[in-house]
């Protein structure tokens, strides 16, 4: 595995292979209530397609709650509506006087003659977005013209084919991202152009490659490297810098220009930056919405003025940016969210041993074969995890199903394998009781019928996938390093042989150099080579 | 031998389904194909109190559930059958008195311990005319039973072999009747299907050795789901038992002689099974019946009967009775005992029009299971109604472009069900299926645009009337 951000939430490091990207916010979440002992179930949409936002539910017997990424069942379908369509938005955000950039959203009725006149009244730089745009689609800042407007207002209706579009004062300012839930601010992150700090010695290119290694190491955004390409060699010429340049230890150097390359900025944690006055206006905006009791606030901030203005407001969020900083300490948000909808789960022991295949589960649901799969429960209780070292012994198909069988049956989890040594390892863990029972079957029956050897036994630390697997040695091993142990002999003897000739013709040289007529002829060959210089 | 797999199932469809899973997995098919919600579950699930019997029983245990109701089964026993049916078929002794008090004829005799001495037994038994049977009181799958025991003897003999391979305290001995050995499936009122057995034999052809014979006879029995679990092994007790007929494994039998290689009949042992359901006669199906009833809480259940010319008596009742043997004998039709069973628990059901072609794939879901990764898989949905499905060729430069996962992505968007596979010849094979038949032809323009790093050259398109796995698979 990857090395892990020790500013970041150590049980999150314990994944399955293949969670990185959007998966790690599903993973996050849903693992967060599953390892305090809530049962987990996987939820295809109805009918067959499936987005790959599935949805899951956290039950504890009792009560149900439903999840779609970070939103839970307590968001009403009317917020999730209010926050989908932008106007709507601010409608309930003026209402409450929360602070929104000054506009106004016009629709098809509205021709572009009309908007443009509107856009004068408010006083450039403005910006032209569309009314149901996604992820920054279609968004155009930092108009200052008349010109620049009727353009902008021409590519979003007649290029971009959305009709309804906003059009709103510019806010020079850093983009936030609030997550509110309960009241209160849970954590808050902001991005910053992409960039690398300098430590004195190395050049910005160099840093660029040691920054992407920062970056692939982040489970959420480890696909986006910073691409050298000419937009960025030009912008650093225009700042007077090239990738050749070695800027100072600790100083920061940016490498694209703002509000560009959204994909390669850095989340960056401010939770303990911000203030409490830009705390509330987050909070404020979220309590503006009906029925919306968690949600991600956008602000638009002015650091220097301490100012604020809600952007957006997100219901389905992605997280992972708070889990997995590139600066600055994680915030636990699927905590914060869990705590709010299974209260009394916040003093449930947390299950970090274990983990579950959420890979499997989103290809079982993918590709069609099932509509909900539910996740094995965590044990509650104390729980321990046993390693028994099993030598001669035949890891036969049957032998390997009864110790599955006895597993299952027992409840334990864990996995037996074939260590490079030849001997036999499983791996059980459970409640103490069961892992008592487990052993007593392996020492008493299965010793005696697969005639094994010997069994000793140890603690183990490792984190196990949840359920007891074989593991299959891929190939054999032992074949292939004797294969390996006599081509390196065989290639030991060719060298000594090398050697051996090297060392003869080195001798040869030598007497050669020494021998008379070499002596004599010594200066003109000197000269010869001095001359062919 | 006759065909193997009937019209409703095939060899693809059940493959990597082996002994009782079989059983869970046809009544399951039968039920998630009339569109009931299919849910297979953990073994240990507070949801049901469903009796698990047997030595695996994971994998076994799922729900069927209409809009109104759900039923939990395990193999084939649904939740219609109470604990309690279950636990007087387990106890032989129990499922003869209550048979006794019913009228339903069954074979005189009486039960013993391991503690009863020996010479007592033999006393009270063979103070009545032999043959007499031994059998195990909480035996399994015809484990340990003896028939036909004519001298004190051969008793002693198989009692010491009983007790020396298995771990049963409990015994029966009873009457041994002659006749034909039939395992009758019966649902409520009807009888779904009735299998002769025959004890383990082979048939002379005149130049091959007993021994031959039976690799010829296991060659045959590996081509059929029901029996390739169920080979003739060859042991000492086969030794034995061909000794006793002055036979061994090396003799070869005339042309058309029948060589019988065990005591028992019993499939597991190597015998035959063969479909009688049309040919029984009308009395053994009252007993049979009558049988079912006689337990309380028992509505459907697989009896075995022994049966001759003028009597036919119960001698077993089983609550968890195999549908694999009805619907795969080695000889005769094919009986759909899955369809009998559901249509039982879901009468509303038997009219609905199906899909024979569309199955789930159960081995997968059985690997989750036994590895616990899984605690509750609910299969996707069947689409109920007639299957339309196309088979469609693409060529062009159509391989290393990822054309499967884009077939994939877009048959998902589609709702359709299917597979694309690469050919050798650097073509793709999509096959697509689906109740929208426009869908399922308007894919052909689809499979023309194909990825954007595609070049497709032509399309051919064919009917596919095989079968079809629910969802979308790569291959």
């Amino acid at each position: 595995m990857e090395n892990f951000d020790e500013n970041w939430l150590p049980h999150l490091n314990n994944r399955p292979p293949g969670i990185s990207a959007y998966r790690t916010d599903i993973y996050a979440m849903a693992s967060e209530g599953w390892r305090r002992g809530l049962t987990l179930k996987f939820i295809k949409a109805p009918g067959y397609n499936i987005s790959p936002a599935l949805k899951y539910s956290l039950s504890d017997g009792e009560k149900e709650h439903i999840f779609s990424v970070a939103r839970g069942d307590a968001v009403t379908p009317d917020a999730i509506r209010i926050c989908e369509e932008k106007p709507l938005t601010y409608y309930y955000l003026k209402k409450n006087n929360v602070p929104i950039p000054e506009g106004e959203s016009f629709n098809d009725t509205v021709d572009n003659h009309e908007i443009v006149e509107y856009g004068k009244k408010l006083r450039f730089p403005l910006v032209v977005k569309p009314t149901d745009g996604k992820s920054g689609e279609g968004v155009i800042t930092n108009i200052k013209t008349v010109e620049e407007l009727e353009n902008a207002v021409k590519h979003v209706r007649e290029e971009l084919n959305y009709n309804n579009l906003i059009i709103e004062r510019f806010i020079v300012g850093v983009d936030y991202r609030v997550y509110v839930i309960d009241g209160y601010v849970a954590g808050a992150y902001k991005r910053i152009t992409a960039n690398v700090i300098g430590d004195g010695k190395s050049s910005i290119s160099e840093l660029i490659k040691i920054k992407n290694i920062k970056r692939k190491n982040n489970p959420f955004i480890k696909n986006r490297s910073i691409k050298i390409n000419q937009d960025l060699k030009d912008f650093l010429k225009s700042n007077n810098y090239s990738l050749t340049s070695i800027p100072d230890e600790g100083e920061r150097v940016y490498v694209r220009a703002h509000g560009t390359y959204f994909k390669e900025r850095d989340p960056v944690d401010v939770t303990d930056d911000m203030s409490d006055h830009l705390k509330q206006i987050a909070v404020d905006a979220v309590d503006a919405i009906p029925g919306l009791p968690h949600c991600n606030v956008d602000m638009l901030i002015n650091e220097e003025e301490g100012t604020g203005y809600i952007n957006e407001i997100n219901s389905r969020p992605q997280i992972s940016n708070h889990l997995f900083p590139m600066e600055g300490k994680a915030r636990d948000i699927p905590k914060a969210i869990i705590d709010y909808y299974f209260p009394e789960t916040v003093d449930n022991e947390k299950r970090n041993k274990y983990y579950f295949d959420l890979p499997f589960i989103y290809e079982t649901l993918w590709s069609g074969n099932a509509k909900e799969v539910t996740v094995p429960d965590v044990n509650r209780g104390k729980i321990i995890s046993k390693r028994f070292l099993l030598k001669g012994v035949d890891r036969t198909r049957l032998f390997d199903r009864n110790v599955r069988k006895h597993a299952i049956l027992l409840k334990l989890n864990g996995y037996i394998k074939t260590l490079e040594s030849g001997n036999t390892s499983i791996v059980v863990s459970g409640t103490p009781k069961r892992v008592r029972q487990f052993r007593d079957i392996l020492n008493n029956q299965l010793k005696k019928r697969f005639k094994i050897q010997s069994i000793t036994e140890k603690f183990s630390s490792k984190n196990l996938r949840v359920g007891f697997h074989i593991i299959q040695s891929k190939t054999d091993k032992t074949g292939e390093v004797e294969n390996l142990k006599t081509e390196l002999k065989k290639y030991k003897t060719q060298m000594n042989k090398i050697n051996k000739e090297k060392k003869k013709l080195e001798d040869e040289l030598e007497s050669i150099k020494n021998s008379r007529s070499q002596k004599i002829t010594k200066p003109l060959r000197k000269f010869r080579s001095k001359f062919k210089k | 031998m006759t065909e193997t797999y009937p019209f409703w199932l095939d060899k693809e469809m059940l493959k990597g389904v082996r002994r009782f899973n079989i059983d869970a997995y046809l009544v399951a098919l039968e039920g998630w194909r009339r569109g009931l919600s299919l849910t297979f579950h953990e073994h240990n699930t507070p949801r049901t109190d469903l009796k698990l019997i047997g030595f695996d029983p994971i994998g076994k245990l799922f729900s069927l559930s209409s809009e109104y109701k759900s039923h939990f089964f395990y193999r084939t026993r649904g939740d219609k059958i109470s604990n309690e049916a279950v636990d007087i078929g387990t106890d032989k002794e129990l499922a003869k008195k209550y048979l006794k008090k019913a009228g339903v004829p069954i074979p005189e005799g009486f039960s013993f311990t391991s503690e009863t001495p020996v010479e007592e037994v033999t006393e009270s038994l063979f103070e009545n005319q032999g043959p007499f049977v031994l059998k195990p009181t909480f035996g399994s799958l015809g484990k340990g039973v003896t028939t036909n025991i004519q001298t004190e003897e051969f008793f002693k003999e198989s009692l010491e072999y009983i007790k020396a391979t298995f771990d049963y305290t409990d015994f029966i001995a009873e009457q041994h009747i002659e006749g034909e050995d039939i395992r009758v499936y019966v649902v409520g009122d009807e009888i779904a299907a009735a299998t002769k057995r025959t004890s383990a034999n082979v048939t002379g052809d005149g130049t091959s050795s007993i021994e031959e014979l039976i690799s010829f006879k296991n060659e045959s029995r590996k081509s059929n789901p029901h029996t390739v679990t169920r080979l003739i092994k060859i042991d000492d007790r086969m030794k034995n038992y061909l000794k006793k007929q002055n036979l061994q494994l090396s003799d070869v039998p005339d042309k058309d002689e029948i060589v019988y290689l065990k005591g028992e009949s019993n499939i597991s042992a190597g015998g035959d099974s063969v479909d009688v359901t049309d040919t029984i006669r009308s009395e053994v199906r009252e007993v049979a019946i009558e049988a079912v009833k006689a337990i309380p809480g028992l509505n459907h259940a697989g009896v075995d009967m022994i049966v001759n010319e003028k009597d036919a008596v119960v001698i077993e009742i089983n609550s968890t009775g195999s549908t694999a043997l009805h619907t795969f004998p080695l000889y005769g039709e094919s009986q759909n005992v899955a369809e009998k069973i559901i249509d039982y628990y879901f009468p509303e059901t038997k009219d609905i029009d199906k899909s024979n072609v569309l199955y789930f794939d159960y081995p997968s879901i059985l690997s989750q299971l036994r590895s616990n990764s899984i605690k509750r898989i609910e299969v996707t949905d069947a689409p109920v109604g007639e299957i339309y499905a196309k088979r469609y060729i693409i060529s062009g430069k159509v391989q290393k472009v990822g054309y499967r996962i884009w077939s994939e992505n877009n048959a998902i968007r589609e709702g359709l069900h299917g597979y694309a596979r690469n050919l050798k010849n650097g073509d793709v094979v999509v096959v697509v299926a689906g109740l929208d038949k426009y869908r399922v032809d308007n894919f052909k323009h689809l499979c023309y645009e194909g990825p954007r790093r595609a070049k497709v050259k032509n399309v051919r398109e064919y009917v596919w009337t095989n079968r079809i796995k629910i969802g979308f698979e790569i291959k």
